[in-house]
C-alpha cells in the first residue's frame, strides 16, 4: 500500500528544497512538481495527501491544475492547501472555494506549518 | 387545555471557508457544552466533510453530527452542514437540507442557511462569519443583524483570506470584529449568560 504523502507543487526549486526538508525533518513523506502538469502526472499514478498548491506557475498556474484535477475526478484522495506569496488570491479563486481548505502565504512559520500539514494529512484516510 | 410551547433554545450560526478547518479548531478548543446549538456552514468537498467533524470533535465536549434532514436542533450539540447541500432552518429549530444550484459559487451557502431564519425572541442568536474567499455569508449575517442577532466578523489580521469577512465589515453586518480566542470567550459567556 502507498503511504499517504505531501506534494509540494512549486516552479521554484529553492521553494520545493526548503519545504521539502522542513517537512522531512518532520518525519513526512515528501514528493516534488516543478509544474502543474507534473502534479497533474503524479495525482494521475495514484498519490494521494495534501497537495501544497503554488499559484504563480509558468504556463499551468495553481488554479487552472486544481480545476484539471476536479475536471477529471482525482480530487477523492487529496487535501489542497495554497503555498503562495500572495497574500491576497485573485479572482480566479472564485468557484474553487470548496476544494482549497487551507491557504498560507510564504515565508511561513516552520512549527506552525508542519502542525497544520500534519493535521491535514489526518484528513486523508487510509 | 394545556398548549405546549417547543423551545429552540440558542443558535448560533458560524460561515465559513478557506483556511477554517484551524481557525474552528482555536475557536472550539477546550469549549465546554455550550446551552445552545451551534451550526457550522463550512465550504468543503464531499470527502473531507467527516475528517473535518472529527477534528471539530476532538476540540470540545459537544456532540457533533452531520445535519440529518428534517432533525430538530438540541442545545449542546454542533451541527456540521453536509457538502453539496444547503441548509435552512425552519420555525427557528427544524433543519431541512437540498440540493440546489450554487449560490456565490458554493454549496453549502452561509448566506442561504442564515437568510432562512426568522426573527424569534425567544431565541437568542448569533451569526459569525470566518476567512474565506468571496462573499457568501455577508448578506446572511446583515439579515441576522436586522432580526435582533449578535453578529460577528473575524479579525482580517487572522485570516488565511480577508474577502468574507471584510464583506461582512463592509456592509455594516457585523456588530463586533473578533480574533478566534476573544470569539472563544464571546461564547463561553453568551452561553453562561443565557444559563444564569
Amino acid at each position: 500500500m502507498k503511504e499517504k504523502s505531501v506534494l509540494i507543487v512549486d516552479d521554484d526549486l529553492h521553494i520545493l528544497i526548503a519545504v521539502s526538508t522542513i517537512l522531512n525533518d518532520a518525519g513526512i513523506n515528501v514528493l516534488t512538481a516543478e509544474s502543474g502538469d507534473e502534479c497533474l502526472k503524479i495525482i494521475e499514478a495514484g498519490f494521494y495527501g495534501v497537495v501544497l498548491m503554488d499559484i504563480m506557475m509558468p504556463e499551468k498556474d495553481g488554479w487552472d491544475t486544481i480545476r484539471e484535477i476536479i475536471r477529471t475526478g482525482k480530487e477523492n484522495g487529496v487535501v489542497i492547501v495554497m503555498l503562495t506569496a500572495k497574500d491576497t488570491p485573485d479572482e480566479k479563486m472564485e468557484g474553487l472555494q470548496e476544494y482549497v481548505l487551507d491557504y498560507i502565504t510564504k515565508p511561513f512559520e516552520a512549527d506552525e506549518f508542519v502542525r497544520r500539514v500534519s493535521r491535514y494529512l489526518k484528513y486523508i484516510h487510509d | 387545555m394545556i398548549k405546549l410551547k417547543f423551545d429552540p433554545g440558542n443558535l448560533i450560526i458560524i460561515g465559513s471557508s478557506t483556511g477554517g478547518p484551524i481557525t474552528l479548531e482555536s475557536i472550539l478548543k477546550n469549549m465546554p457544552v455550550l446551552d445552545a446549538a451551534i451550526i457550522i456552514v463550512q465550504h468543503l468537498p464531499s470527502h473531507s466533510v467527516i475528517p473535518f467533524c472529527e477534528h471539530i470533535s476532538e476540540q470540545t465536549e459537544m456532540e457533533v453530527r452531520i445535519v440529518v434532514n428534517g432533525e430538530d436542533l438540541k442545545s449542546g450539540k454542533i451541527y456540521i452542514t453536509p457538502a453539496e447541500y444547503h441548509l435552512t432552518i425552519k420555525n427557528s429549530f427544524k433543519l431541512l437540507i437540498n440540493h440546489g444550484e450554487k449560490v456565490n459559487f458554493v454549496c453549502p451557502s452561509i448566506d442561504v442557511t442564515m437568510l432562512s431564519l426568522e426573527k424569534n425572541s425567544q431565541q437568542k442568536k448569533v451569526g459569525i462569519i470566518l476567512t474565506g474567499m468571496g462573499r457568501d455569508g455577508s448578506n446572511g449575517l446583515l439579515h441576522m443583524r436586522q432580526i435582533g442577532a449578535i453578529t460577528i466578523a473575524q479579525n482580517l489580521s487572522t485570516c488565511a483570506i480577508k474577502s468574507m469577512p471584510s464583506s461582512a465589515i463592509s456592509n455594516g453586518s457585523a456588530s463586533l470584529v473578533l480574533k478566534p480566542q476573544e470569539i472563544h470567550e464571546f461564547l463561553e459567556t453568551f452561553s453562561h449568560k443565557q444559563m444564569a
